[in-house]
């Protein structure tokens, strides 16, 4: 009988103990709404992409594309077409909106995408993630880096909008943001004959991860033969686009053709 | 490959037509006429876009870009590859640099202020006014430049000042900036600027920050050294600071103090050291002798000696300094542990957090005695690097001395000998140059801002070039804001944009910018850079050095003896190789010569005094910046000096000697280890105003934010000023993220939105503000206090207090009761 009560007390003590230690695991390990309301409010950008949601989010909405995002990393990692997959037929107007979607992020071909989505202003860039290798989250792609592996991405990376909570002061107060700067727009590429492989129209400075822009996540843009892995062997640079630096410290060339001046920029030797 | 060779080679040819035009006027040729370059010749280059270098215009650490011209605008930016300062990578401000020139409202013409309007004027009539303020009290007239001037900007304003009007009243903003750095340096080495360099952020094992975010301010150097994990190296990051920062994410070690006590930190670095008798004995007596100051404090103090030194020292126990600076003993001991292990590279970085502080020149010798003391100096990787955050700090400022006491070259006007000199080089009368040094920066603008006829009040007319008072001085109420409302108060501004100044300047000059002239700075690490104009600037803007050309030309035609050298010509005359004279006074001539060579040429013999030595101006085209001393060897080339004092690297280092401090205050080669105590700031929190307040910049906003905030994409990624608090105290007086917030001190207040856990983080009783925003000044609640050597202020540290701003505040300047004003 004692016995009997004994467990049984146990038991009720056994079962509050765990309820009490899932309980409090479970609100220690989600954000409390206190925490919450002091961060940055994550308003989406008009026309930009959704903000990441925080992991107390994901588990609240379960729905919509960003679902998976926090659920199954892996499962995203794995939903890009294959290498052999069939790849859509690329046309004018599919090619002219993939380039015009770039130029919206860019300031210049060549510039610095900036950040359509919020990012965490505090904390150290987390871009990898999804960057290194790019990935498709619903309807839209994280592209992959297009450059080697940097450490601090916010050094030219910036966010498009939104920064910070509170900020009210209209841009049409002084200074003015107006600007009439017109940057360098992308160049279509030159095939020399019908068959031929096209030339690299842009600087692969920055640039030197082919499938970044031309790999299987990239629309408009994108290689029509994403298993070849050597780009470089069929597709030069083009002639067109000289990326050597116009004036030279330790210059490759001899004295007497360094002499006249190089071909680009005024700066060289006179 | 071969077939894009024989391409560019028939280039080449084709190109050669157009470069052979090329002599003197390069940069005309380049930048004013892209039309005339022959269509099929720019084609080839691909997109009718010309390259070319230029270093980038905003912060010290001296990235080359390379500029895209098309149709005489730029239309691209790429980081340079040859360069070897940032090695083709680029920060998200100078990746937009090109965009600064564009901003819609630009200035253009000459303006006036007649009846609280701005007026259009003539060029003709602006220099005439400009003279005429001269003529009629040169005394009481001032030039407030920066180093943002290119170095023959500087020296033009320098010599017609101090070798034209006999008037040392010629101050840069950089007094606001590094001051503190250079009275470190010049009373520690007897000579100015640092002797190390940034190819030790490619060595270092350790990266010790002295209240310094990296990752926001000098990101290419940030990303120089962080990079390198990437590689798979090992480096240890040591944050020392007051706030939580983006680069605080990347640090090993995050060693929180409270604001002012890194004197006592670096103390007790050296207090263990010695203590534990793990201090470098033989570097320390070899090349160092001890130091004190004066009872008033003085640049070169005192002899004092080791026991002294041993004396001082011994109060400074890691549990004391714990005490005062809130860092743990153990972290003391840790820190004094790395700098006792003579195996380990560390290099100390720090920036405006040791230099604005009312105790600038002391932390600045403290920093460098931990590393002579420890003798992690001289090596590759190993050693103190102090950054600037103007594009020519160094280089104008400093070096071309356009400060109240200086002359070119490091000489001062002080030093009878040092005038002689200067005379002579400048082909002067002697006595021309005056012995009195001029009023420094925070002094030069209360006199402006005292009302004539008062004491300390005789300067009536200042000339801003390139720089930005009416945002950048502390305590605008009392510094700024007076001189506009007294009538006899004249402000001249040259400038590109609408400012803070320009809103409330008598006369409003237009300037030309960046590759809109020819130009040439040096970097944070002695480097000298060079560039040539690449476009036209808008409408009427001109560069600055012609305007003050100008001027004095204007003056030397109505007879004025000052602009005459002693055989009666003026101070400024240029000639052509053929030896006619060449009119650079009238603007439609300016770029027939290269001005810039021929001031470059004529500043670089003012070079040799401290070992500075120049290269000639040619040498500086074909490079990516020259590290100087620049020495010519036997067979005519020209090398650059990457560690100034260490043998083998150092030229006027003698055989054998190892470490020589050549310009030594003791005159026995020795550097200086100093003595100073941690003394408390001015002004701490207290019952009234319990917060500390501190400011600064942030990654997309370069200074006041005059170019930065009219570039599109920078503008949004960070719209406008904001408060940061901690959510601690945010908690407690009820304040949320984004709501406003009312900043005040004693001298004035401001309102503006609050931001918590954002970018940075403050401590409990602490809050940041960044002062780019010219609708949010935060420094009408700054202090003027400064340190007692540098003169430089302290923008890092005063008291405030915080509210929650009453419903329906708007964000912006709040008038407050009783603000001195």
């Amino acid at each position: 009988m004692n016995q009997e009560s004994e467990k049984r007390a146990l038991q009720i003590f056994a079962a509050l103990a765990i309820t009490a230690s899932v309980m409090g695991f479970a609100s220690g390990v989600s954000d409390s709404g206190r925490l919450r309301a002091y961060r940055t409010p994550r308003a989406r950008i008009a026309g930009e992409v959704e903000p990441a949601p925080t992991y107390a989010q994901q588990r609240e909405t379960r729905r919509g594309n960003r679902a998976r995002h926090g659920t199954n990393l892996v499962a995203m990692e794995n939903d890009r077409p294959q290498l052999w997959d069939p790849v859509p037929a690329v046309d004018d107007s599919s090619r002219a909106a993939a380039l015009a979607q770039r130029a919206t992020r860019r300031a210049y071909n060549g510039a610095p995408p900036v950040v359509p989505h919020p990012i965490d202003q505090g904390a150290y860039p987390n871009c990898a993630t999804c960057h290194e290798r790019g990935m498709r989250i619903g309807d839209r792609v994280a592209p992959m880096m297009s450059h080697q592996r940097y450490e601090n991405c916010y050094q030219c990376h910036v966010v498009s909008a939104q920064p910070m909570p509170g900020a009210t002061l209209s841009e049409e107060t002084p200074p003015y943001r107006d600007n009439s700067f017109v940057g360098l727009e992308t160049q279509r590429s030159t095939r020399w004959w019908a068959a031929a492989p096209p030339t690299t129209p842009h600087s692969t400075l920055m640039r030197s991860r082919c499938e970044s822009c031309h790999g299987v996540l990239g629309s408009g843009i994108r290689s029509s033969h994403p298993h070849r892995q050597s780009c470089v062997q069929c597709h030069a640079v083009s002639s067109q686009l000289d990326q050597r630096p116009s004036t030279f410290g330790e210059s490759p060339f001899p004295a007497a053709i360094i002499a006249g001046g190089p071909p680009v920029g005024n700066g060289g030797a006179p | 490959m071969e077939r894009r060779e024989v391409l560019k080679v028939t280039a080449l040819a084709a190109a050669t037509a157009v470069a052979s035009r090329r002599s003197l006027a390069q940069a005309q040729d380049a930048g004013a006429q892209p039309a005339a370059v022959d269509p099929t010749v720019a084609r080839r280059v691909g997109q009718d876009v010309r390259w070319d270098k230029a270093p980038c215009r905003f912060c010290g650490t001296g990235c080359h870009v390379q500029v895209g011209v098309r149709d005489g605008r730029v239309v691209a930016i790429a980081g340079d590859q040859l360069a070897a300062v940032n090695k083709g990578l680029l920060c998200v401000k100078g990746y937009h640099v090109g965009l600064a020139l564009y901003g819609s409202d630009r200035l253009t013409r000459p303006m006036l202020k007649r009846d609280g309007r701005h007026v259009p004027i003539s060029w003709d009539e602006a220099i005439r006014i400009i003279a005429d303020k001269i003529q009629a009290n040169p005394a009481g007239f001032a030039i407030y430049g920066s180093g943002q001037w290119t170095i023959p900007e500087g020296y033009a304003a320098n010599k017609f000042m101090k070798g034209g009007l006999g008037v040392n009243n010629i101050e840069p903003n950089a007094r606001l900036c590094m001051a503190s750095a250079v009275t470190g340096f010049t009373s520690t080495y007897g000579v100015d600027e640092p002797a190390s360099c940034y190819d030790d952020l490619d060595a270092a094992d350790v990266i010790i920050l002295w209240g310094n975010n990296p990752a926001e301010m000098h990101p290419v150097l940030f990303s120089r050294f962080i990079d390198r994990r990437s590689r798979g190296e090992r480096v240890e990051l040591i944050d020392i600071g007051t706030r939580r920062t983006r680069t605080t994410q990347f640090a090993t070690d995050y060693l929180e103090f409270r604001p002012h006590t890194d004197l006592a930190i670096a103390n007790g670095i050296m207090n263990v050291l010695v203590s534990e008798g793990a201090y470098d004995r033989e570097f320390a007596q070899q090349f160092c002798n001890f130091r004190k100051d004066t009872a008033q404090p003085s640049l070169n103090g005192q002899t004092a000696t080791l026991e002294e030194f041993r004396r001082h020292i011994a109060r400074y126990t890691p549990e004391h300094v714990e005490e005062l600076s809130g860092v743990p003993a153990e972290k003391i001991r840790m820190l004094a542990r790395l700098f006792a292990d003579r195996s380990k590279k560390i290099v100390s970085l720090w920036c405006m957090g040791m230099n604005q502080h009312t105790q600038g020149t002391a932390i600045n010798r403290l920093v460098h005695a931990v590393h002579l003391l420890s003798g992690h100096w001289g090596r590759v990787g190993d050693g103190p690097q102090s950054l600037t955050g103007q594009p020519s700090a160094c280089g104008t400022a400093r070096e071309v001395g356009t400060l109240v006491h200086l002359l070119p070259g490091g000489l001062m006007v002080a030093n009878p000998e040092h005038r002689h000199e200067a005379e002579e080089l400048w082909n002067l009368p002697p006595g021309r140059i005056s012995a009195t040094p001029g009023p420094h920066t925070v002094e030069m603008w209360k006199r402006f801002s005292t009302a004539t006829g008062q004491p300390n009040s005789n300067i009536s007319t200042i000339w801003v070039q390139v720089t930005n008072p009416g945002q950048s001085l502390p305590n605008l109420h009392r510094l700024f804001a007076p001189s506009r409302r007294m009538a006899d108060k004249f402000l001249i501004v040259s400038d590109v944009y609408p400012t803070a100044t320009t809103r409330e300047a008598d006369l409003i000059l237009p300037s030309a910018m960046w590759v809109e002239k020819n130009g040439m700075v040096g970097n944070s690490e002695r480097r000298t850079q060079q560039w040539f104009k690449q476009v036209d600037p808008p409408g009427e803007a001109r560069d600055d050095a012609w305007q003050m050309i100008a001027v004095s030309r204007e003056l030397f035609n109505r007879g004025m003896a000052g602009m005459r050298d002693k055989d009666g010509k003026w101070l400024f005359e240029t000639k052509r190789p053929d030896g006619a004279e060449v009119p650079i006074w009238d603007w439609a001539h300016y770029y027939d010569v290269n001005v810039d060579e021929r001031l470059f040429e004529e500043y670089r013999r003012f070079s040799r005094f401290k070992h500075k030595d120049l290269a000639p101006y040619q040498e500086y085209v074909r490079a990516r910046g020259l590290r100087w001393p620049v020495i010519r060897k036997d067979d005519g080339s020209w090398h650059e000096t990457r560690y100034r004092f260490v043998e083998g690297e150092d030229t006027y280092v003698a055989r054998g000697k190892r470490f020589q401090f050549y310009h030594s205050v003791t005159r026995d080669d020795k550097a200086l280890i100093w003595i100073h105590d941690y003394t408390p700031p001015p002004e701490s929190p207290d019952s009234e105003y319990p917060f500390w307040l501190c400011t600064g910049r942030v990654l997309e906003h370069w200074h006041s934010g005059t170019m930065t905030m009219r570039v599109p994409q920078l503008r949004r990624a960070m719209p406008q000023a904001y408060i940061e608090v901690n959510r601690q105290d945010a908690t407690r007086l009820g304040i949320n993220n984004g709501d406003l917030v009312v900043c005040e001190s004693r001298r004035g207040a401001l309102t503006l939105p609050a931001w918590i856990d954002g970018r940075g983080a403050p401590p409990a009783g602490s809050v940041f503000v960044p002062w780019f925003d010219e609708r949010l000044m935060i420094n009408v609640v700054t202090l003027e206090a400064h340190c007692p050597i540098s003169k430089q202020p302290d923008y890092k540290k005063c008291a405030v207090r915080i509210r929650r701003a009453p419903p329906g505040a708007v964000a912006g300047i709040t008038p407050i009761a009783g603000a001195r004003s």
